[in-house]
């Protein structure tokens, strides 16, 4: 629980560190004409920067409910932090390659931080694919209200592609959840296997 | 309440027709008492003269070693290992250990690894050979009577009649080496080495079966070729 805590004002710290130095965006955000001019490390960095205060805000509390859900649920720091750093350079890019937009922000890895939670859900009796529709709702939910009231625009599109990051961050969470689970299935059978390995050696 | 025959010579007249099904006993003893071949006997008089599968788990000895020792009882191990219904798993308890540092296993995984075996082989009888050594693998009494308890619960919900092998020390009329063993388990066997003037003479008694009566004197009881024999008419006077 303490690792968590500390994960979090840690990530905290360095947002708000990024955030503070100047042209950070120009800098660290993943843009296609940068890229293509060679600055690949901006597939490491975009999720450090945040384009105002308003995006930074909003991902440090998204990011702090995410911690919060982690501790309560008792999710292991290491699962956690794997998903959430794996995700903040992961997840977005098949959609990257696909659409080829600009990205920054923490929130594909905040989502993935989600997908990770919610299947754990059922530890609280609380159905999983409850809480994923909630967080499916909280994703999509603005491109609709866009979509409806001025159509298929600019606006909508912005509003999309940053729902569409969102999401792939959620199923990136949800994928690990899976991965983890495996593991651990994979590492209990084979401490649940030593006195036949014992015999098998003897 | 169904018995289960141990097929040993006398042991059952001690115990007025056999161990009752699903329960746990503890077979307790000084080293070289012949708890091991008593409790062997019991599972292969089991598969061999009755079908039931068995599991010996072994802290002790290595699986050849083990099998040559009873081959000199006249038990064919790996014959009964042929007909699929006996079962040996474990190896010296360093090895286990060992291995457990390695992959982190603790003794539930233990547990959970006898139980899944006997699910899997539809196992009716089972020996732990010893508890002391795999209690050994904790480091409180609390934890040794929780991981007992655990295990002895399991065989039982899983119907199997079980034979949990304690050393004690010598010249001691201790029923178990941490004296909680008895507490947990439905039954206890004591096997005595009493001395008489420059000699050991063996006594076997039935300290506790719940739910049954039984012989409550201690008999004598010898290891021969072909393993334990018990003599439950026999009194024995040495001084204990």
């Amino acid at each position: 629980m303490k690792s968590l805590v500390f994960l979090g004002i840690m990530l905290a710290v360095v947002y708000v560190a990024v955030f503070l130095f100047p042209g950070h965006v120009n800098k660290l955000a993943l843009v296609k004409s940068a890229v293509e001019q060679g600055q690949f490390w901006r597939f490491f960095t975009h999720p450090f920067s945040h384009l105002s205060l308003t995006h930074l805000i909003t991902n440090l509390l998204a990011f702090t409910i995410a911690i919060v859900l982690a501790v309560e649920l008792k999710t292991r720091f290491k699962n956690f932090s794997v998903n959430y750093f794996l995700a903040g350079f992961l997840a977005i890019l098949p959609l990257w390659f696909l659409l080829k937009f600009t990205i920054l922000g923490a929130s594909a890895a905040i989502y993935a931080g989600f997908g990770l939670v919610s299947l754990d859900a059922p530890k609280y009796k609380i159905k999983a694919w409850i809480v994923l529709g909630v967080f499916l709702a909280l994703i999509f939910t603005k491109s609709a209200v866009t979509y409806l009231s001025l159509g298929f625009g600019g606006q909508f599109v912005v509003d999309i592609e940053q729902a569409l990051s969102h999401f792939s961050g959620l199923g990136f969470g949800i994928m690990m959840f899976f991965l983890f689970a495996k593991m651990d299935k994979v590492s209990l059978e084979k401490k649940s296997c030593t006195l036949r390995r014992c015999h098998e050696k003897s | 309440m169904k018995r289960v025959k141990t097929y040993i010579p006398g042991l059952d007249e001690m115990l007025k027709g056999g161990l009752i099904q699903g329960r746990n006993i503890l077979l307790s003893g000084p080293c070289g008492s012949g708890k091991s071949t008593l409790a062997m006997q019991f599972l292969y008089n089991g598969v061999m003269k009755n079908g039931e599968p068995g599991l010996y788990v072994t802290l002790e000895e290595q699986k050849e070693k083990i099998y040559q020792d009873m081959a000199l009882f006249g038990m064919d191990l790996k014959k009964a290992e042929l007909t699929k219904q006996f079962h040996l798993i474990g190896g010296p308890a360093a090895t286990v250990k060992t291995y457990m540092d390695k992959v982190d296993a603790n003794m539930t995984h233990i547990i959970r690894e006898v139980e899944e075996v006997v699910k899997k082989n539809k196992i009716k009888r089972v020996v732990i050979d010893s508890i002391n050594l795999m209690t050994m693998l904790l480091k409180t009494d609390d934890e040794r009577r929780r991981a007992l308890a655990s295990l002895a619960n399991s065989l039982s919900n899983l119907g199997c009649t079980s034979m949990l092998l304690s050393e004690t020390k010598e010249n001691s009329m201790d029923l178990s080496r941490y004296g909680i063993e008895e507490f947990i388990v439905d039954g206890v066997i004591v096997l005595y080495l009493m001395r008489q003037g420059s000699i050991f003479v063996p006594g076997i008694i039935v300290r506790k079966m719940r739910g049954s009566d039984h012989d409550k004197e201690i008999r004598v009881y010898k290891i021969t070729s072909k393993g334990i024999e018990v003599y439950p008419t026999e009194t024995s006077f040495a001084d204990v």
